[in-house]
C-alpha cells in the first residue's frame, strides 16, 4: 500500500443493541482504513458484527433498538456520524452506496425496476424523467442485463435472482458513488450465479477505480475478491492484514480454526477442525478476550484481561495475547 | 460393501403439471422435477448429490423417502419398493435430516418427545425401554441427558441440528437422507456437524444420501458423487474418479465456480453464461445446452449416460468424440 | 405473444372473472329478497285493511300485479328495477324512483363524508401509530380507537344527541338542511370505521416496515417522507383496501339505522319504514340498490388489488 489515499477512515466504532435490560455490544471499538479503489473484506460468522459495522457507517440502523455509542466515521474529512439526518441523506445513494444479501427482498414488488433505479437517480440529480430513464437503460446494460429496454418495465419478480441483484447493483451505481458497501452480496445465490456477480463487481471496481467494503461469512469469496481482510469475533477485529498474507499465515487462533474447519477441494482432510462450543452472547462491558471460552491456545491472561490490537508488521494487526510479549512496548 | 445395493434407484421420475387460468385450470405443460434419474446406494457409503436451485435434489429425496408418489420408474430399498403407504416396517429403514434446524423442530414439544416421537409411533416401549434407546443416542450426537428436559428455543441453531440427528437415529435405521443439513450453520458450527456425521458413520455403519449445493461439503463427506442438473443426471462417479477427471463441463464449471480460501490458487475460472433457465422452460435435448460453453448442435438430442471409466457415467456428447479430456 | 400484449389479455380476463362473479351475486340477492318478501305477508292485507270484498282483492291484485305467476312477478319486478321503472309505493302511491329520487342526495353526502372522514383521519392515523410504534402516541392512537370500534353508531349518535342538542344545545338532534346537521350524523357513523381503518393500517404498516427494500430505499438516500408515504403505505394497503370496501359497505347499510335516529329523511329511513308497511316495491327497490352498490364497491376492490399489486396482475 504505498501512499494509497485513504477515502473512509472508521475509529473506534461502537454500536450496541439494547433489548429489554440487556446491552450487546454488536460492534465493540472497530478501527479500520479504506484506501481508494481497494475492496476489503470482513468475514465473520453470524453475530460478529460485520453487518453492523457497515450500517453504522451510514448509520442504517433501527433507531429504536440500536445507537452508535461513540467512534467517528470519516469520509472526505466529515465526520458521517455528526451529519444532520438531510446531509446524511446526500451520502446515501450518492458518494456511498449499499448492495444487500437477499435480492427479491431487497426490492420493492409494487414499482417497476426502472422506476426504482430512476429514483435513485432522481434523489441526488435533477434532470428529466426520460433523462433518468435513459440512465436507467445505461445502467441495466453496464451490469449485463440481457435486452435492458425490456426489463425497465418489469418487475422484480419477474426477474430472477442473479438478475434482481444485478439490478440492486446498477441501483447502487447509479450515481457513481466512490464506495459500495456490499453485504453478503451472494449469499442467496447460486455458484454459478455467485462467480457471475463476484466478476461483474471486479470489473466495475476496475473499471471505475471504486473502493468497496465486502462483507461475507464465506472465506473464498474474501481471497477470490479482496485486498485486504479484516476477520471479526464478537464485534471486535481480532485480525487485519492483507488477504495473501492472512491466508499464507493466519496468526488469531480464531483465524486458524476458521480455515481449517473450511472443507477443502484441493486437499483431503479425514477429519474437520472444528471449533468447539457456540459462538456466545456478550454483554457490555466485556472483561475478557471474547474468543478464550473456544480457544485451544487458551492461557490466563486471556480470561482476565481483553487483549489489545498489537501491531505485527506493515498493516497486519492481531488481537490476542500471544503475540503481546515481543511488541508489548510498541503498545503500551 | 456387500454387492447388493441396499437403495435401487430405476429410472425415477417426478413430474408436476403446470396449471394455468382462473376459472378452469388448464395444465398447459409439465416440470419435469426429476427426470429419468437411477443409481445405487450400497452399504456403508455415502453419496453426495450437488445440484443448484431447481435441479430436483429435494424431489429425490422426497421420493427417496416415499413421501409423495413415483410418476415413474421404481425406488426399491432392501427388495421392496417404496412407495408413500409402505409399511412401518419399512418406513424405519429410511430417515431424513432436514435443512433448516428451526422449523424442523416443533416449538412446542420439548426435546424428550421430539426424539422420542419416532419410537412412539413405530414401538410400543415403557419409559425405561425408551431411555435406553434415547440416552447413548444423545450421548452419540454431543447432547447431554439434561437437554432432554428443554425446548427448541434455547438451543443454538448447530444443537438444534444436532436433536434433529438424534431423532433420525432413535429407530436405527441403515439409510440417512440429509438434505442441506449443513447450509444454514455457520462454519465453525458445519464442521462440528459435518464431523458428527463422520463418526455417526462409523459408530453406526449407517449409510448416507448426502444433498448439498455446495461442493467442498459434498467433497469432504462423499464416497460417491452425483451431479444433478434440471432433473437429470449429469455425471456420476466415484470421488476420486470425479475431482481427478470431470467430464462433463456443468461439473467443471461447477468445480471452478467454488470459491476457494486461498488467494495463491488463482485458477482458471469457467463462467457460465445466463441463468439457470426454470424447469418449466427446460431445453429439449440436453438441459445444460443453453449455458454450456461446449454446446454443439447435437446437444438438441438428449445425451445418454455412458460409462466412461469404473464406476464412472457422463451424460453429454463431448464424451463419444473424445475432446473431454 | 409480445409481453405487453399478454399483459392485457390476463388483466381483461381478470376483469371479465370478476364481472360475472358481481352479477351472480347480484340475481342471488335479488332471488332472496323476492322470496322473503312473498313470506312476510301479503300487502293486500295491509291496504285493504279489516276485510273488503273478493273482487276488491282481487282488483287491487291486479293493479299491484300480484295476480301473475311468481316467476313472471320474479323477472318483471328485477327488470322493472334494472330500468328504473320500479312501479309505484303502495303507501305513498308515487313512483319508487321519485320517492328514492327525493331522498338519494342526503344519504349519499352523509355516506360520502363519513367515508372522506374514515380515509383522511384512519389511514394517516394508523401510519402514525405505525411510525412511532410502541411511543406513547402509538398507545394514546390505539386505546382510543378500541373505544371507537368497540361503541355501536346509533348508541354514540343516541349519546352525541343527548349531550350536543339536549344539553348544551350547539348542534340539532336531527334532520337535514343545514351543515351544522351534519355534523352529529357524520361523527357517529365515521367513527367505529374510522378506527378499525386506522388499526388495520397500523399493523400492516408494522408488517412493511421491517422489509428489506425499505432498508435499500433509504440506502439510496431518500428522505424517510417518501420511504414511508411512496414505499411502505402502497405495500401496505391491499388489507386496509379490502376493510374500506367493507366498512363502505357497512356505511352503506348503517345508514338504514342511523337515518333514523337522526329522523335523516333519506333512503335508509324509507327503506324501515316501507319494510313495516310491506310496501314491497320500495323495500326491493332499496334493498337492491344497497346490494347494487354494495357489489360494485366489492368490484371495485377487486380491481384495485391488480392496481396496487402488480405481482396479482403480472406472472411471472
Amino acid at each position: 500500500m504505498i501512499a494509497m489515499e485513504t477515502i473512509l477512515d472508521v475509529q473506534d466504532l461502537q454500536t450496541y443493541y439494547r433489548t429489554g435490560k440487556q446491552v450487546v455490544p454488536a460492534v465493540d471499538g472497530v478501527s479500520f482504513r479504506l484506501a481508494k479503489g481497494e475492496v476489503l473484506g470482513i468475514v465473520g460468522e453470524s453475530g460478529s458484527g460485520k453487518s453492523t459495522v457497515v450500517r453504522s457507517i451510514i448509520r442504517l440502523l433501527d433507531k429504536n433498538t440500536t445507537r452508535i455509542e461513540n467512534g467517528r466515521v470519516l469520509f472526505r474529512g466529515k465526520d458521517l456520524l455528526k451529519l444532520s439526518g438531510r446531509e446524511l441523506r446526500g451520502i446515501r445513494g450518492k458518494s456511498i452506496s449499499m448492495v444487500f444479501q437477499n435480492p427479491l427482498s431487497s426490492l420493492n414488488p409494487v414499482y417497476t425496476i426502472g422506476n426504482q433505479i430512476q429514483e435513485a437517480i432522481l434523489t441526488h440529480e435533477s434532470m428529466s424523467r426520460a433523462k433518468a430513464r435513459d440512465r436507467a437503460l445505461h445502467l441495466l446494460e453496464q451490469v449485463e442485463i440481457p435486452s435492458p429496454e425490456l426489463r425497465l418495465d418489469d418487475y422484480p419478480h419477474q426477474l430472477s435472482g442473479g438478475m434482481q441483484q444485478r439490478v440492486l447493483i446498477a441501483m447502487a451505481l447509479a450515481c457513481q458513488p466512490e464506495i459500495i458497501l456490499a453485504d453478503e452480496p451472494t449469499t442467496a445465490l447460486d455458484v454459478t450465479i455467485q462467480s457471475q456477480i463476484l466478476e461483474l463487481l471486479s470489473r466495475i471496481r476496475d473499471e471505475r477505480n471504486m473502493s468497496i467494503i465486502l462483507i461475507t461469512h464465506n472465506m473464498g469469496v474474501i481471497a477470490e475478491m479482496c485486498d485486504r481482510m479484516l476477520v471479526m469475533y464478537g464485534g471486535v477485529v481480532m485480525e487485519e492484514g492483507k488477504c495473501t498474507d492472512v491466508f499464507a499465515s493466519p496468526l488469531h487462533p480464531y483465524t486458524l480454526g476458521l480455515l481449517a474447519s473450511i472443507p477443502s477441494l484441493e486437499e483431503e482432510k479425514e477429519e474437520l477442525y472444528a471449533i468447539p462450543g457456540q459462538v456466545p452472547h456478550f454483554n457490555a462491558p466485556v472483561s475478557s478476550c471474547r474468543f478464550c471460552s473456544r480457544c485451544d491456545q487458551v492461557f490466563t491472561r486471556c480470561r482476565e484481561e481483553e487483549p489489545p490490537f498489537i501491531q505485527i508488521g506493515d498493516g497486519r494487526f492481531v488481537r490476542c495475547w500471544l503475540y503481546a510479549q515481543e511488541n508489548e512496548t510498541n503498545n503500551g | 460393501m456387500d454387492n447388493n445395493p441396499i437403495l435401487e434407484v430405476k429410472e425415477a421420475r417426478k413430474s408436476y403439471p403446470v396449471t394455468k387460468g382462473f376459472i378452469s385450470r388448464k395444465n398447459i405443460g409439465t416440470v419435469k422435477a426429476v427426470d429419468n434419474v437411477s443409481f445405487n446406494l450400497y452399504k456403508g457409503e455415502t453419496l453426495g448429490v450437488i445440484g443448484e436451485s431447481g435441479c430436483g435434489k429435494s424431489t429425490l429425496a422426497k421420493l427417496i423417502m416415499g413421501l409423495t408418489t413415483l410418476s415413474g420408474g421404481e425406488i426399491r430399498l432392501k427388495g421392496e419398493p417404496v412407495r408413500p403407504d409402505m409399511p412401518l416396517t419399512m418406513r424405519r429403514n429410511i430417515q431424513m435430516i432436514f435443512q433448516d434446524p428451526y422449523s424442523s423442530l416443533d416449538p412446542r414439544m420439548n426435546v424428550r418427545r421430539i426424539v422420542e416421537e419416532p419410537l412412539r409411533i413405530h414401538e410400543n416401549l415403557s419409559k425405561e425401554e425408551k431411555n435406553k434407546i434415547v440416552l447413548p443416542i444423545m450421548e452419540q450426537v454431543g447432547l447431554s441427558a439434561g437437554a432432554l428436559d428443554k425446548f427448541p428455543h434455547e438451543f443454538s441453531g448447530g444443537q438444534r441440528q444436532r436433536i434433529g440427528i438424534a431423532r433420525a437415529l432413535v429407530l436405527n435405521p441403515e439409510v440417512i437422507v440429509c438434505d442441506e443439513p449443513v447450509s444454514a450453520l455457520d462454519v465453525s458450527i458445519q464442521a462440528q456437524v459435518l464431523n458428527l456425521f463422520a463418526s455417526l458413520k462409523k459408530i453406526r455403519g449407517l449409510t448416507y444420501i448426502f444433498i448439498s449445493h455446495d461442493m467442498s461439503v459434498i467433497k469432504h463427506v462423499s464416497d460417491r458423487i452425483m451431479v444433478m442438473y434440471l432433473g437429470q443426471v449429469m455425471e456420476i462417479s466415484s470421488k476420486r474418479s470425479l475431482f481427478g477427471n470431470a467430464r462433463h463441463p456443468y461439473t467443471q464449471a461447477l468445480m471452478s465456480a467454488i470459491p476457494e480460501p486461498n488467494p495463491a490458487a488463482m485458477k482458471n475460472r469457467i463462467i457460465l453464461k445466463g441463468d439457470l433457465p426454470s424447469p418449466i422452460h427446460a431445453p429439449a435435448g440436453c438441459p445444460f445446452q443453453s449455458r454450456c460453453p461446449q454446446a454443439m448442435d447435437k446437444c438438441r438430442i438428449k445425451p445418454e449416460l455412458k460409462q466412461v471409466g469404473e464406476g464412472h457415467y457422463v451424460a453429454c456428447h463431448l464424451v463419444n468424440e473424445g475432446v473431454v479430456s | 405473444m409480445p409481453l405487453g400484449e399478454r399483459r392485457g389479455c390476463l388483466m381483461t380476463r381478470y376483469i371479465a372473472v370478476r364481472v360475472c362473479k358481481a352479477i351472480l351475486t347480484v340475481l342471488f340477492i335479488w332471488t332472496l329478497v323476492f322470496v322473503l318478501s312473498r313470506v312476510t305477508g301479503d300487502p293486500v292485507d295491509w291496504i285493504l285493511s279489516e276485510g273488503g270484498s273478493a273482487e276488491a282483492i282481487a282488483q287491487v291484485r291486479h293493479n299491484l300485479g300480484l295476480d301473475f305467476p311468481l316467476w313472471e312477478q320474479y323477472f318483471r319486478a328485477f327488470g322493472d328495477i334494472l330500468t328504473g321503472n320500479a312501479g309505484d309505493s303502495y303507501y305513498y302511491a308515487r313512483p319508487v324512483s321519485d320517492l328514492f329520487g327525493e331522498r338519494f342526495i342526503a344519504t349519499f353526502t352523509l355516506g360520502a363524508l363519513v367515508f372522506l372522514v374514515t380515509i383522511l383521519i384512519g389511514i394517516p392515523l394508523g401510519v402514525l401509530a405505525a411510525v412511532k410504534h410502541n411511543t406513547i402516541l402509538d398507545r394514546l392512537t390505539m386505546s382510543i380507537s378500541i373505544a371507537g370500534y368497540t361503541i355501536p353508531n346509533f348508541v354514540l349518535g343516541i349519546l352525541l344527541i343527548m349531550v350536543f342538542s339536549l344539553y348544551i344545545h350547539v348542534l340539532p338532534s336531527g334532520s337535514y338542511g343545514t351543515a351544522a346537521h351534519y355534523v352529529l350524523p357524520v361523527i357517529a357513523m365515521s367513527v367505529g370505521p374510522t378506527a378499525s381503518v386506522a388499526r388495520l393500517t397500523r399493523s400492516s404498516m408494522l408488517d412493511v416496515i421491517g422489509q428489506d427494500y425499505l432498508e435499500s430505499v433509504r440506502a439510496k438516500g431518500v428522505n424517510e417522507w417518501v420511504v414511508i408515504y411512496k414505499h411502505a403505505l402502497r405495500n401496505s394497503m391491499i388489507p386496509v383496501i379490502t376493510i374500506l370496501g367493507a366498512q363502505l359497505s357497512t356505511i352503506i347499510g348503517g345508514s338504514v339505522i342511523i337515518e333514523t335516529v337522526f329522523a335523516w329523511p333519506g333512503i335508509g329511513s324509507l327503506i324501515v319504514s316501507s319494510a313495516r308497511q310491506r310496501d314491497f316495491p320500495v323495500v326491493q327497490f332499496g334493498v337492491m340498490m344497497i346490494c347494487f352498490s354494495i357489489t360494485l364497491i366489492n368490484l371495485l376492490v377487486d380491481l384495485s388489488y391488480s392496481i396496487l399489486d402488480p405481482r396479482i396482475r403480472v406472472k411471472s
